[in-house]
């Protein structure tokens, strides 16, 4: 199973890092993470490769990326934008597999907005991104 | 007066427009075998998983439409989201799938972030050996993201690997709406 907030928020100027915790009721297997594709089987409808210039460690399963604004809310005087990432998430017998047994979806929204100007420094959070798969939090 | 009545007319349907269009806000699938190792029948019972996000303003989920497991739907008027098999129809045939309609009930919501979460989950007897693709689509997603269809697929694979038949990760949400 994984785990993921539906909605991610950054501020502009920041380097996000969008951690996807991954894992599998066949505790054997290895899990990866690839982004969603249009073609051959339309994964993801118009909402494919949205981030503009985001990297997708496959095995960690986090999304690093230099938070901007969308080039077309910019041109409308926007100062927040709404983006969709679209992550497909594939079982694998052992690590050294590359034929997947199977794939889920994985969507969901990233929000993007200026920095107010009364926010705290640095934002709460949960420490030492990017975390293994299967990681535990709290220590 | 015709002028005055177009306009109307515009007005109205902009409205309506507005009312079902736009409004999808991300979602998963996910299917898990309830007996792993039992492979010795022509079927295998498994847990399909669906969960979808929408508009808030479209779905307003709360306390009372999550404590009664409210059902509410993807289309108006009460047109449920669908689960179809979008492999070939001879591979679609044969693995008995059937098109599930999937009448999400209420789990989440968050006035904040304009979001209501909902989840169906139903059991499925498929044949052994199967492979397909499963997938859930619609037209709109958030207008706010400038993207229009929306399509989450899945790839099924029932074929038994040393006597046990695979489930797919799985993804669950976590939903620490912080109040602001």
């Amino acid at each position: 199973m994984s785990g993921s907030l539906p909605i991610f928020k950054y501020y502009i100027g920041e380097t996000a890092t969008i951690q996807i915790n991954v894992g599998d009721v066949d505790n054997t297997q290895v899990v990866r993470c690839r982004w969603s594709y249009q073609t051959p089987l339309d994964e993801c409808g118009n909402a494919c490769l949205d981030l503009p210039g985001a990297q997708l460690n496959n095995t960690d399963c986090y999304i690093s990326w230099s938070v901007v604004l969308r080039a077309e809310d910019i041109a409308s005087g926007l100062n927040s934008s709404m983006y969709v990432v679209a992550v497909t998430v594939e079982d694998f017998v052992n690590a050294s597999s590359t034929t997947p047994l199977s794939s889920i979806p994985h969507q969901i929204l990233v929000h993007v907005s200026q920095k107010p100007v009364d926010a705290c420094v640095s934002r709460p959070g949960i420490s030492a991104f990017p975390r293994r798969n299967l990681a535990c939090f709290g220590n | 007066m015709y002028c005055s009545l177009l306009f109307k007319l515009c007005v109205f349907f902009r409205v309506i427009n507005i009312v079902q269009a736009d409004h999808y806000k991300g979602g998963t699938l996910s299917w898990k075998v309830v007996n792993p190792t039992a492979i010795s029948g022509p079927t295998v019972d498994i847990i399909i998983t669906e969960r979808h996000s929408w508009s808030y303003d479209r779905y307003p989920c709360n306390a009372t439409t999550i404590n009664t497991f409210d059902v509410y739907n993807d289309t108006q008027p009460s047109k449920p989201a669908t689960l179809t098999c979008i492999s070939s129809s001879a591979a679609c045939s044969a693995s008995n799938f059937s098109t599930i309609n999937a009448p999400l009930a209420c789990t989440d919501v968050s006035t904040y972030y304009q979001i209501s979460t909902g989840s169906y989950f139903t059991q499925q007897s498929l044949a052994i050996n199967s492979i397909i693709d499963i997938a859930s689509r619609g037209a709109s997603w958030a207008i706010e993201t400038h993207t229009n269809a929306w399509s989450l697929v899945t790839h099924m694979d029932l074929t038994p690997i040393d006597g046990k038949i695979n489930s797919s990760p799985g993804l669950l949400y976590f939903f620490f709406y912080v109040s602001r």
